[in-house]
């Protein structure tokens, strides 16, 4: 083997992708060849260097990513339909109405679940845009930036009543 | 006798250490299934290699930080299109590539942009030594940071195309066969570009290190 072989291959070596009696007589080549040697010594190194200077995420980074996934258009879940694709204000603003819709009364807890197609998601309706307040039903956007859809979980269902929209989902209103 | 009559409570484990465990395209399955924390588990799990990656590509790092967030957005939308045979991180890793080819492009339409980027290295890199690690003396210091900065230098010297296999190779640590998924072009380019890529690396940085 000479400098040439070993340089053009050097990669398949580095890698370990040659069979065991090829890798033999590189490391033999590198035994007798102080240029060779000191190109695998240079390499390693520089790697190594190139290794230790990873840059660190600001601490805020995942919430940031928080803030930009709100405005965000909606993921598109497994069990969408053409009426997911519509739109995530749709999906929205139509479990907004339909929590409007339905008279909660006093004391009452409401949660909304958005049905889209045949299955529902348990994924809240508020959960792109803010927590809701359920006395009015209103979105409440203040406490928007607290309130993450990477942390949300679908809140504890009881049993539920089902209101149209018309607008070509369904919510499902669900009261204590 | 007190030992008997401890009581072993059952370990409870939480939701999200459940997700902890599993594998990405475990979570995006959970995620597409209305599972919303299962994106937080992909998101911790990817922005720091994510931002290496995108770093060494484009060389500014309050700007990789951005397309990171960039590449989570978009993850975010289009997860229902990502393939769960395939590895979610090859599919992460070619959505940063092409917002870094895409930055990359739009900075060499607009010379003001590297400039500003090379003032602000020029700055970050020109602090005062006695913010960094005091166990060593000063001029340790100095010659370690410059070397590395050497090295950092040599990586953002090679060409754009050697560059991508170099940094997911040798800083990413990704097989050829991901190389070629993330990059788009077939496995012998992949190997003869990292070839390149190394040969260029080593005439670089060799003055330097020995």
């Amino acid at each position: 083997m000479d400098c040439t072989d070993f340089i053009d291959r050097y990669s398949d070596y580095d890698d370990s992708l040659l069979p065991p009696r090829e890798e033999a007589v590189f490391r033999a080549h590198l035994d007798l060849c102080e240029a060779c040697a000191r190109y695998d010594r240079v390499l390693r190194k520089g790697r190594m260097l190139a290794r230790q200077m990873d840059p660190e995420p600001t601490a805020d980074f995942i919430p940031r990513l928080r803030l930009r996934l709100l405005t965000a258009p909606e993921p598109r879940l497994m069990a969408a339909s053409p009426v997911a694709a519509g739109g995530f204000l749709t999906l929205a603003l139509a479990a907004v109405l339909g929590l409007w819709l339905v008279d909660a009364g006093p004391g009452s807890r409401a949660t909304a679940e958005l049905q889209i197609g045949s299955r529902a998601t348990s994924l809240p309706a508020s959960a792109y845009l803010g927590p809701v307040d359920w006395t009015t039903g209103r979105v409440d956007r203040g406490r928007a930036s607290s309130y993450s859809p990477l942390e949300i979980g679908p809140p504890a269902y009881r049993a539920s009543r089902s209101v149209s929209t018309g607008l070509s989902s369904t919510i499902s209103h669900t009261l204590d | 006798m007190a030992r008997a009559l401890q009581i072993q409570k059952p370990a409870v484990r939480t939701r999200s250490q459940e997700l902890a465990e599993l594998e990405d395209a475990r979570l995006a399955a959970e995620f597409l299934a209305g599972e919303a924390r299962a994106f937080t588990v992909l998101a911790d799990r990817y922005h720091a290699r994510l931002l290496n990656f995108i770093y060494r590509m484009i060389g500014d790092r309050d700007r990789a930080e951005d397309l990171v967030q960039e590449t989570f957005v978009r993850v975010y939308r289009h997860l229902h299109r990502y393939d769960q045979n395939r590895k979610f991180s090859t599919w992460a890793y070619t959505i940063a590539g092409n917002l870094a080819k895409n930055e990359l492009r739009n900075r060499s339409r607009n010379p003001m942009v590297l400039f500003q980027t090379i003032k602000k290295n020029w700055e970050a890199d020109h602090r005062p030594l006695e913010w960094e690690d005091n166990r060593y003396r000063p001029d340790d210091l100095y010659r370690k940071r410059d070397l590395r900065e050497k090295v950092e230098v040599a990586v953002a010297q090679l060409p754009e195309h050697h560059r991508v296999v170099f940094v997911l190779r040798e800083l990413e640590g990704k097989t050829y066969e991901e190389i070629s998924d993330i990059t788009g072009v077939n496995l012998g380019t992949v190997k003869s570009r990292l070839n390149r890529a190394r040969n260029a690396f080593a005439e670089l940085i060799a003055p330097h290190i020995e």
